[in-house]
């Protein structure tokens, strides 16, 4: 008995003394490489995003103790190793329970307004009900030489990320359902936020009444094109054919509706490939079916894609991918392919930083890092850039009012126009001060296209940013 | 700064435990605790520093003068500056953390006055003006002798282990070791895994429930009325696992703390959602706090010695308070009195009934009357406590599940197990049948000593992983 005594306490100071030591080890060397500077990482790869930084010390921030909160934050966000920690922590969560048909939410999903129907529906004037151009398929193999042989600037080197982008504008992004390797936007229906779009719209039609045409394009997601019906019921995101209509049926007389829902739901049922499944974005084919019905309300007929030379890039993983980091994403993932004009592949691009430069239209994304293909479209999202077709000299001209969803549009107004101004109205602001309608008188403009995805119109603060530039 | 932050972990705390270590004698070492506390006081509130040093001041000043008064006999200068000292401390909770609730609802009811300030909530003020009260009142009482050093009482206010978040450590439990104080290798090591597991169960657990409960039943400040039933009850049951894990990890962490460096401080929890009735669950839940409110509130007021409706009286006031402690608002006192409704009624009735019944049945009632608790606890105005409960009772017109609570559930499902699990002394219970075992066998030794060794460390990594992860928040900031 006593014997038994004499081990247990010999095993258990010898327990206590071991884990001491290694606990003490294991704290001390993580504190040390958490206060080694040099190791903390000041971008991280998996967000696309430029981590914080260290505060800048003032008075005030010291006396609310706001200089201490944020220096909390920068320790935290460029703790050494973070995207490894990161990639355990969504692995321990994944252990968490199971996903029946691979579904899971991510983020929080906010509350949607009841979206009137009881309305006067504005029909748009002109239908396609053809399908133009044949259906794309994914994968073919591209024999096109590379892009951006043609002038522009110099070729990104390899792993490049877009210049400019870090300062972009922060926004809420709301949840995303994933099935399986594929991620969709939730959309939450605001009334008043709609409203103050439609006004927008409505404002740039009536100060551009005899000067310009102006057309209105609300572009659904793939929550509603690529989930049928069936899939939809019971999830908590909003109607948006019905939020479309309801905008639609409140733009009055001087505005010109192209309505896509239809087609892209028609299209989409073809097999067609018009939304990105790791991203948020539609694709160059999504884009190219909107435009042919663009095409139908201007009553011309829609250049064919024969006319570009397309591009693939392989391995796109978008925003969808680095919100969810799902291996079912990364083992599957997007191919961008571009439309390269064939009358020209420059454009003149003013930067957020107010610099001038040429660039490409459609850049090779070849090299670019997995998470930053979407960028092969008219070099990302920046004030202004302007294309000029050679080969037209009628001074036909046409403004593009967008945010990123414009982006893979664009470059099917190249052939169309012998001036094309594309226009990011979240950036524009920064460099210019030139209302639309000044603008449009300036530069003789014809055809005002307002571009924009239905998350745009739930969010008060892209809205405040348009009427901004309406004036 | 709180104890879940990384710059807390892994700069704070070290360089806190390595010159602590490094100190020679206990003057020292008290001095790197002190100047430590502070500097954590001060990384959030710099301001309100002064404050806490200024009502410790009050506080030992008054009690040296009460010590001194009784030594001379002179009990009516004793009784004065310890009124004197409750006037200072209620009054400067009062002006902090009540005036804007005070003429909040004075406005309502006449109008005046016209615009309410706004005064920020000094940290940790509940906490640390309660252990003052309690000094002074001891002092009093003479249970324990006046602190001659004013460096020492204050190191006792602000100590950072507890100064902030509880528990609510009585100078009379520590007055022996602020100067004498022994650090042994089972201090260290239990003080190293109850800190652990404390870290985890706030970085892994609770902070995913609180997540879970925003998730389904919309964040405070913004209740979903659309939620389905059944996400409605499953949010309120993650935000009952969310607010024990929570609040029970920070005194893990303090006693956690405290042991590595000799302190013992008393147990602030006791597995609360075992319980079998209300009355048990309060004798579980938040110690610290209801022990306060027994010996400086409800006894002296006569506690059950005058009669069961003085008795009654007596609870009310407590559990009035108890709720308004909690926060300067009507639906904390609401939670508040709604306990001391079950209370009397289980005093009363239930309890003598409760012999006899099941002991699912009561577990079960224990439960409900909690969930619905904490209904009352974490939504601010009526008109949002009427929305959840009535979206729990299937009254908001709202289907009874929808697809994203299915999902998440099942995405979920083996984290509720395991939070619920984490609510029972089942875990320790094992360990401690090892602990037993290991003198006569060795397969429960190795187990023991593996589990023991390793588990610390992983669940340090683990909780690391966990904060970095959710320093990192996907859904607010994004480019479109």
């Amino acid at each position: 008995m006593a014997n038994v005594k004499k081990t247990t306490v010999r095993r258990t100071v010898r327990v206590r003394v071991l884990q001491v030591a290694l606990y003490f080890l294991v704290f001390f060397l993580m504190s040390t490489a958490s206060l080694m500077i040099p190791l903390r990482p000041n971008y991280s790869e998996m967000e696309g995003r430029a981590l914080e930084e260290f505060p800048a010390i003032s008075l005030k921030a010291l006396a609310t103790g706001s200089y201490f909160d944020d220096i909390n934050t920068w320790f935290a966000d460029t703790f050494p190793g973070r995207d490894m920690w990161m990639e355990l922590s969504e692995g321990v969560k994944d252990c968490y329970g199971f996903s029946p048909s691979s579904m899971e939410v991510h983020g929080e999903i906010e509350d949607s307004d009841v979206i009137p129907t009881d309305l006067t529906t504005r029909a748009q004037e002109t239908k396609v009900t053809f399908v133009t151009a044949p259906a794309p398929s994914v994968g073919t193999v591209s024999t096109t030489p590379p892009v951006g042989s043609e002038g522009g600037t110099s070729p990104p080197s390899p792993g490049a990320r877009p210049a400019g982008q870090d300062n972009a504008q922060a926004q809420s992004f709301g949840a995303i359902l994933t099935i399986g390797d594929s991620g969709f936007e939730y959309y939450n229906f605001v009334e008043s936020v709609a409203d103050d779009y439609t006004d927008v719209i409505n404002s740039a039609g009536e100060q551009l009444k005899g000067i310009a045409d102006v057309y209105d394009m609300v572009v659904p997601t793939s929550m509603d094109i690529c989930l049928d019906e069936e899939r939809r019921e019971g999830l908590n995101t909003a109607n948006q054919k019905d939020a479309i209509n309801y905008i639609y049926s409140n733009l009055n007389e001087n505005v010109h509706i192209v309505d896509l829902y239809d087609s892209l739901a028609t299209a989409h049922k073809n097999g067609e490939y018009l939304y990105f499944r790791t991203d948020h974005h539609w694709t160059a084919w999504g884009a190219y079916r909107s435009y042919e019905q663009m095409c139908a309300v201007m009553g011309r007929v829609p250049t064919s894609p024969d006319h570009y030379t397309l591009q693939e890039f392989s391995g796109y993983l978008g925003s969808f991918y680095r919100e969810t980091q799902l291996d079912a994403m990364r083992n599957n993932p997007d191919i961008v392919q571009a439309f390269v004009p064939n009358s020209t592949n420059t454009m003149e691009v003013t930067w957020t930083d107010g610099s001038v430069s040429d660039y490409s239209i459609i850049t090779d994304v070849t090299e670019w890092s997995e998470l930053y293909k979407y960028n092969a479209f008219i070099g990302g999202d920046n004030p202004l850039s302007v294309v000029e077709n050679p080969n037209k000299t009628d001074g036909s001209a046409c403004v593009l009012i967008k945010e990123s969803f414009g982006n893979a549009f664009a470059p099917f107004l190249v052939e169309d126009y012998q001036t094309v101004y594309i226009i990011d109205y979240r950036y524009y602001g920064n460099v210019f001060d030139t209302t639309l309608k000044d603008f449009v008188v300036e530069h003789d403009v014809e055809d005002v296209i307002f571009l924009n995805n239905v998350s745009a119109t739930r969010n008060g603060s892209l809205v405040a940013n348009m009427a901004e530039l309406v004036g | 700064m709180v104890f879940s932050e990384l710059t807390f972990l892994y700069a704070f705390l070290p360089l806190n435990l390595l010159i602590y270590f490094l100190a020679k004698d206990i003057r020292t070492k008290n001095t790197v605790l002190l100047v430590f506390s502070l500097l954590f006081y001060a990384w959030g509130e710099p301001v309100y520093l002064l404050l806490l040093v200024g009502m410790a001041l009050v506080n030992w000043y008054i009690a040296l003068n009460i010590g001194r008064a009784q030594r001379r006999g002179r009990k009516t200068s004793a009784k004065r500056w310890m009124v004197s000292a409750c006037v200072a401390n209620l009054g400067s909770i009062g002006i902090f953390k009540y005036t804007g609730f005070l003429l909040g609802n004075l406005q309502a009811i006449t109008g005046f006055p016209e615009t309410v300030p706004s005064i920020m909530l000094p940290i940790g003020i509940s906490f640390y003006t309660f252990q003052m009260l309690s000094y002074v009142v001891d002092v009093y009482r003479q249970d324990v002798a006046p602190q001659r050093s004013f460096r020492n009482l204050l190191l006792y206010v602000s100590l950072f282990h507890q100064c902030i978040a509880g528990p609510i450590v009585r100078y009379s439990h520590v007055a022996e070791e602020i100067m004498h104080r022994k650090v042994m290798w089972k201090d260290v090591s239990e003080g190293i895994t109850r800190f652990t597991v404390g870290l985890a169960k706030k970085a892994v657990l609770a902070n995913h429930c609180s997540y879970l409960a925003d998730q389904l039943i919309g964040t405070v400040d913004n209740v979903s009325a659309n939620a389905s039933v059944a996400a409605m009850w499953l949010g309120m049951i993650a935000y009952t696992f969310h607010i024990y894990l929570d609040f029970s990890a920070y005194s893990d962490m303090a006693i956690g703390m405290g042991r590595m460096v000799g302190f013992h401080y008393l147990e602030n929890f006791n597995y609360p959602y075992i319980a079998q009735s209300v009355t048990d669950f309060w004798r579980r839940w938040h110690i610290s706090l209801s022990t306060f409110f027994r010996d400086y509130v409800y006894i002296p007021m006569g506690g059950n010695r005058r009669g069961f409706a003085r008795q009654i009286f007596n609870m009310f006031v407590v559990w009035f308070l108890t709720g308004l402690w909690h926060g300067a608002s009507w639906n904390f006192v609401l939670w508040g009195l709604y306990f001391f409704v079950f209370l009397v009624i289980e005093k009363k009735w239930l309890l003598g009934l409760f012999e006899k019944a099941p002991k699912v049945l009561r577990h079960l009632y224990l439960l409900l009357v909690v969930v619905f608790g904490w209904v009352l606890f974490r939504m601010e105005t009526f008109a949002d406590i009427l929305t959840v409960i009535g979206g729990m009772f299937g009254l908001n017109g709202n289907a009874f599940i929808d697809s994203e609570t299915q999902m998440l559930l099942m995405n979920n499902v083996l984290f509720f197990i395991l939070a619920a699990v984490a609510c029972t002394p089942f875990v320790k219970k094992i360990g401690a049948k090892l602990e037993r075992r290991i003198g006569v066998s060795n397969v429960a030794y190795t187990m023991y000593a593996v589990v023991q060794i390793v588990a610390p460390v992983v669940l340090l990594l683990l909780s690391t992983a966990m904060l970095v992860g959710d320093s990192y928040n996907p859904f607010i900031y994004f480019q479109f």
